[in-house]
């Protein structure tokens, strides 16, 4: 190698390394405060709960959920019944069956006894067509059923919000439960601050967890590798991130799978996109947009109270299209507000939580797998320190286990969830894999989603459900 | 060590202290549970023999009361004590309000002590106040006080939890003068809370009532609207000042409609006009008014508000159309009588007023086979 090419490569290799230096730091602070602030949060809530420093709202804020359900005959009947058993008063039940080819729909019609009625709903958010109502009364709250013309779930949803008669609606996925105190749980920032347009709650794989009469009854963590994997990578990345961004109002990201919003302002910013992949994250985003540029008091908060259990994949193929939908809802809610981006009238929603999703979660998987491709590269031209990258590697894997344990024994604990020995010899020994492999394995299918994007970007791709144990 | 690895092995370093931190914590969680526990059976044991000393006519023993008092400034001993008190055994012994009194009345002296801890420990001392319903014989002048100077709190608990012992034991004006002062802080209570929290209030709603309105103009429009709410569910007696809210046409929207609603629960004729023309009117701008005014109609039965209510049917408002034809659905009218909407050509009106038959079959449906429980 002529001297040129070396110091060429020399220069190259100087510049990626402080890249890398400066990308890891602020990665690695970032975690840091989310898990340190994420549990000093749970235990401060903890305590709080203990002193009575909580507001009873079972009937102030009248609620409408809304379930969008394309194919979900396995798993609807299971969060129907869990709906029904919260202790909460005054809300409704909207099913959105979009267009299943599946028994959803006859299924709900036998078991909640549902009767055909000719309800006009007002389309204050356009969607398809409904066509068909069902209503039932025989129940503990109302249990509306609509179907429509297959549109996504975006679509469904707008459908939800038209047919939805209280002003705050909630959003759930078909393949969840929540816990009987969820949606008290949820309501609550809105009691505490009336410019609360959105809150959003955790989500919990529900997987090996027992869950009798919307309580828990036995914790476990799941027999399988994969879902295991994403329990600790749910507390660290998702619960401990989100608390983070709830202190200075910048949660721009509010799970599909349970979310309360205030409905007058989420019409007035013209509903769910049914562009979009990422219809949850584009909402959120668009409110922050929306009651900015008009000049709105508002407060997008998250609840750790509130709790949805929900499924984590079991099969990696599973896995691979949930994440790959991510991603690309991920990208289209970026792009669509481009304008958000070191913007100064967005405030800290623009350069830290805009700024992190772009460069932290948007563009990580390329820089990750950039990386790979320059160490690759530096053992072939010689330039590779191996002890150093080991011992480097190794502190790495190390401390984002460390931040993994962390947050998810601050988040069991703090649940009052009873941990087996076994259990937590098990997060232990995982929390290195799930860094050292999955992380890389999801990098992969992550840089790997917006490939073919134009052609697959409104492909959802069919998860296998499974019944939810829970009664 | 290069400048990275250090910062890596401190973040590992204090994440390693958070782990620890975790593990103690759970450790001293569950000794807390247990400690409070046995603090309470500890404080039973002692409150049992003086309970036992006041029935053979005798008095605390020295010192008991000091002991006790010194020990209920910490929080966590507070919270055994309220267990302890919540107790049959000791709630059913003879001389149990006697002890409560007394040892009451030393408590409330700790109401400016709390008041300069923490919000979260200042909101426990008045949840627990707020369950002493004993306390409404007693004079408390000076912790109502106390407790109305929680309002200034930012804790919005502290200010709930506040409210709520005012309205367990509080005299009205201390009520109306909390809610005075909260109205003249930044960042109010939810007001669904002020008005549910009125609605307990142990002492005379009508005296409460009649103090509001002798303040009323005190109040800004933010903390009207929920004691007009308020008034609502608890009298039909303030229709003349209410029918003054209604009428003014320079009077705030929402405390207009609070009004409305009023007359919707408690019919009366001079409103009845009112509400006609509210709905006749139907400004596409102030829609709320007909809406409203349309559901308010519900309570005025009569040929003259089935026609406004028919006419109404055929609003642009999908609002106002849908409150019309619950209206008229509360009336039970049949097909025949509703034959000019159900044969008419008005699609959107036909679908309303059938709608509201269908339902009206589903609600019957309910009545016939019981309150409504989970399907399971």
């Amino acid at each position: 190698m002529s001297p040129g090419v070396r110091d060429a490569i020399q220069f190259f290799y100087n510049g990626i390394g402080v890249f890398f230096v400066v990308y890891m730091f602020v990665y690695a602070t970032f975690l840091f405060l989310a898990v340190t602030v994420g549990s000093s949060t749970l235990f401060g809530t903890r305590r709080r709960n203990a002193l009575k420093n909580e507001l009873q709202s079972g009937y102030y804020i009248p609620v409408s959920i809304l379930i969008p359900a394309h194919n979900e005959s396995t798993t609807i009947v299971s969060t129907v019944q869990s709906l029904l058993l919260l202790d909460y008063k005054l809300y409704e039940i909207i099913i959105v069956d979009d267009g299943s080819t599946d028994e959803t729909s006859r299924i709900l019609i036998d078991t909640f006894h549902l009767r055909h009625v000719s309800r006009p709903i007002q389309r204050k958010l356009r969607c398809q067509p409904a066509e068909a109502v069902f209503e039932s009364r025989a129940c503990k709250v109302p249990i509306t059923l609509i179907r429509k013309k297959n549109g996504g779930k975006s679509d469904a949803l707008n459908m939800g919000i038209n047919a939805s008669r209280y002003p705050y609606f909630m959003c759930m996925d078909a393949d969840s439960v929540l816990q009987r105190d969820s949606l008290e749980m949820l309501v609550r920032p809105v009691l505490e601050n009336d410019n609360v347009v959105a809150v959003g709650g955790s989500v919990r794989p529900c997987n090996g967890t027992e869950i009798r009469d919307g309580l828990v009854k036995e914790y476990h963590l799941p027999n399988r590798i994969l879902p295991c994997m994403q329990v600790l990578e749910y507390d660290r990345s998702f619960l401990a991130a989100r608390i983070l961004f709830d202190k200075f109002n910048g949660t721009i990201i509010i799970s599909g799978a349970f979310g309360l919003f205030k409905k007058s302002v989420v019409v007035d910013a013209g509903g769910y996109d049914t562009g979009t992949m990422g219809e949850d994250m584009e909402l959120v985003v668009k409110l922050h947009v929306f009651c900015r540029e008009h000049g709105i008091p508002y407060r997008i908060r998250f609840s750790t109270d509130a709790v949805c259990w929900t499924q984590a994949p079991e099969h990696l193929r599973d896995l691979v299209k949930q994440r790959r939908r991510w991603h690309i809802g991920l990208f289209q809610s970026l792009m669509q507000h481009r304008n958000i981006l070191m913007n100064p009238k967005y405030g800290l929603v623009s350069f830290i939580s805009y700024l992190y999703f772009l460069l932290y979660e948007l563009l990580s998987p390329y820089i990750e797998i950039f990386g790979v491709f320059t160490i690759g590269f530096a053992a072939v031209v010689d330039f590779l320190n191996f002890p150093f990258w080991v011992i480097y590697l190794g502190i790495y894997a190390v401390f984002s286990a460390i931040l993994s344990l962390t947050a998810f024994f601050a988040r069991v604990h703090t649940a009052d969830l009873r941990l087996s020995f076994r259990d937590a010899v098990i997060a232990i020994l995982l929390c290195l894999l799930e860094v050292s492999c999955l992380r890389f394995i999801l990098a992969w299918v992550r840089g790997a989603a917006l490939i073919g994007y134009r052609r697959k970007k409104m492909t959802w791709g069919e998860i296998q459900r499974k019944q939810i144990n829970f009664q | 060590m290069s400048g990275g690895e250090t910062i890596l092995y401190a973040y590992g370093a204090v994440c390693v202290c958070m782990i620890l931190f975790n593990v103690v914590y759970n450790l001293i969680r569950n000794r807390r549970d247990r400690r409070i526990g046995q603090r309470s059976a500890r404080l039973q044991e002692d409150a049992v023999r003086q309970l036992d000393r006041l029935e053979d006519g005798g008095w605390f023993e020295n010192g008991y009361m000091n002991r006790l008092i010194k020990k209920l400034k910490k929080v966590d001993w507070l919270i055994a004590f309220d267990r302890m008190l919540d107790d049959p055994s000791v709630q059913e012994h003879p001389s149990f309000e006697l002890y409560e009194r007394t040892v009451l009345e030393r408590i409330l002296v700790l109401a400016d002590e709390y008041s300069r801890r923490q919000d979260m420990e200042a909101a426990y001392y008045a949840f627990f106040l707020s369950g002493c319903s004993v306390l409404r014989q007693m004079d408390t002048t000076a912790v109502q006080e106390c407790l109305t100077g929680y309002m200034k709190l930012p804790n919005v608990y502290c200010r709930v939890n506040a409210l709520q012992a005012l309205y367990s034991f509080g005299s009205r004006e201390s009520i109306v003068g909390a809610l005075e002062t909260l109205d003249r802080m930044e960042g109010t209570v939810h007001e669904k809370i002020i008005t549910d929290g009125l609605l307990s209030y142990w002492g005379s709603h009508e005296e409460l009532i009649q103090l509001f309105w002798e303040r009323y103009d005190h109040f800004s429009d933010r903390l009207k609207h929920p004691i007009l709410n308020y008034i609502r569910y608890r009298t039909g007696s303030c229709k003349d000042r209410m029918f003054e809210i209604l009428a003014d046409e320079k009077e705030d929207k929402e405390l207009r409609l609070a009004a409305m609603r009023y007359f919707g629960k408690y019919p009366w004729k001079p409103a009845h006009e009112l509400l006609c023309t509210f709905v006749r009117e139907n400004d596409p701008v102030d829609w709320e008014y007909s809406a409203v005014a349309a559901a308010c109609l519900a309570a005025y039965p009569g040929g003259k508000t089935v026609d406004v209510l028919m006419d109404a049917l055929y609003s642009t408002n999908w609002y106002v159309r849908n409150n019309a034809s619950a209206s008229l659905d509360a009336f039970h009218l049949d097909y025949r009588e509703l034959g000019r909407v159900v044969d008419g050509r008005d699609r959107y009106a036909r679908e309303m007023m059938m709608y509201r038959l269908d339902a009206r079959a589903l609600d019957e449906e309910k009545k016939k086979t019981g309150q409504g429980e989970a399907v399971s």
